[in-house]
């Protein structure tokens, strides 16, 4: 098994597949990063990102059925599965508590207006 | 997305993903590129609609999407685990995979070494023009040697008719034989240097050698005595970027005695012999030389 480490943009696509739940798939998984993050993407790379997921046990995958506007070709849906949620919860965790323990003085006084 | 008709992708992408891209993954993926060149198609004008499904198409060239070499051919199979074998054999031994390879980059590097040198030696004389027809005439006696009387060369081309053309060259001998340097003087600029390299040579030379002229007229310039060519090089000593056809060098102790009449290239590294200078032969009869040969 690989390890279960979570890439940044594997995070992002992953929370994404639970957005778009029941529906997510490759290309909507894509538009919805784009759309939400400003970002980027190439399909290839949401791809990449969905299939080392599923490697790595955080999404299952089905076919559903053919459609018109696709050529009549399936498409594969995507949901989360145990593990997965598991492991976003634990960055979720990490990540909120790690910014808990930041003293207010180091962010006192920053001006984000600017940026 | 309501409208019945679709658009046709480019196909040459499509062929290229096919070839490429793994069976298992290749309905998502065409599904996926075909949905979203039809957003594109009706947004956009065709050939951008086209780069970007190309785009998008060349960006699954990834190791996630692309076929496993061999997935079907049980030949690369077998030589990709021979390979393994191999390799995972030379990392248990390493003292004898030393060895082995170090011998073995020797052996080649050696290899290569006398290639070149052998490339190198044949290469030399190579650059006239009739190389294969240039002879040199020797004399194979009790004493073997390459020295031959002067009226030789253009007794061969009368008498032989498979001789085209001959030249004598012939080196500034000092005491017993030895190459002597002959000093060179520019007066007006008192610039002298002593010169090893310089021959008497024919007015046959340039219809046998093919040294490229950079000043002066081939036809004329070893007619006449006191003619001297130099080499480029040896002209920059003396004239620096000037002309130098036309100035006159001091020989020895004989005042201006040399007309500089022509300036060549040097020899290239693979002849076999060099020259810083030439003069005509017939230069050699005006000198009081004491040879028999020349009275």
């Amino acid at each position: 098994m690989k390890g279960t480490q979570l890439g940044e943009f594997e995070e992002l696509v992953l929370l994404v597949v639970g957005v778009l739940h029941p529906e997510a798939y490759g290309l909507n998984i894509r538009e919805e990063i784009i759309s939400q993050t400003k970002r980027k993407v190439a399909i290839g790379a949401v791809h990449s990102s969905l299939s080392r997921l599923q490697e790595k046990g955080f999404l299952k995958s089905d076919l559903a059925e053919a459609t018109h506007e696709r050529g009549g070709r399936r498409k594969r849906l995507f949901s989360i599965t145990a593990n997965g949620k598991k492991a976003i919860e634990k960055n979720h965790e990490l990540r909120n508590g790690l910014f808990n323990q930041i003293p207010e003085l180091a962010l006192k006084g920053l001006n984000l207006s600017g940026l | 997305m309501a409208s019945k008709k679709l658009y046709n992708p480019p196909k040459l992408a499509d062929s290229l993903l096919r070839v490429l891209c793994k069976d298992s993954l290749l309905e998502e993926i065409k599904g996926d590129l075909f949905e979203h060149y039809q957003v594109e198609r009706a947004e956009k004008t065709k050939w951008k609609a086209n780069i970007a499904y190309w785009f998008h198409t060349l960006n699954f060239i990834r190791p996630f999407a692309i076929k496993k070499l061999g997935q079907h051919s049980s030949i690369i199979i077998m030589y990709r685990s021979y390979f393994k074998f191999a390799i995972r054999n030379m990392w248990r031994q390493k003292m004898n995979t030393t060895f082995n390879l170090t011998g073995l980059i020797l052996a080649f590097t050696v290899c290569g070494f006398i290639y070149l040198h052998l490339q190198q030696e044949l290469s030399y004389d190579k650059f006239h023009e009739r190389s294969e027809d240039i002879h040199r005439v020797a004399w194979i006696g009790e004493s073997p040697q390459t020295r031959t009387p002067h009226p030789l060369a253009q007794t061969m081309v009368n008498d032989l008719p498979e001789v085209e053309a001959a030249v004598s060259i012939s080196p500034i001998y000092g005491a017993g034989l030895t190459k002597q340097s002959v000093t060179l003087t520019l007066e007006k600029e008192n610039i002298s240097f002593a010169e090893p390299d310089g021959y008497f040579v024919d007015s046959t030379f340039f219809d046998v050698f093919s040294f490229k002229f950079l000043e002066g007229n081939p036809e004329t310039v070893l007619k006449n005595p006191f003619g001297v060519i130099l080499s480029k090089s040896t002209a920059e000593r003396y004239f620096g970027d000037k002309p130098a056809v036309g100035n006159r060098l001091s020989f020895d102790v004989n005042t201006d005695m040399l007309e500089v009449v022509a300036v060549i290239e040097d020899a290239p590294l693979t002849s076999h012999f060099h020259y810083n200078f030439l003069m005509s032969y017939v230069t050699l009869k005006s000198l009081s030389f004491n040879d028999p040969w020349m009275s």
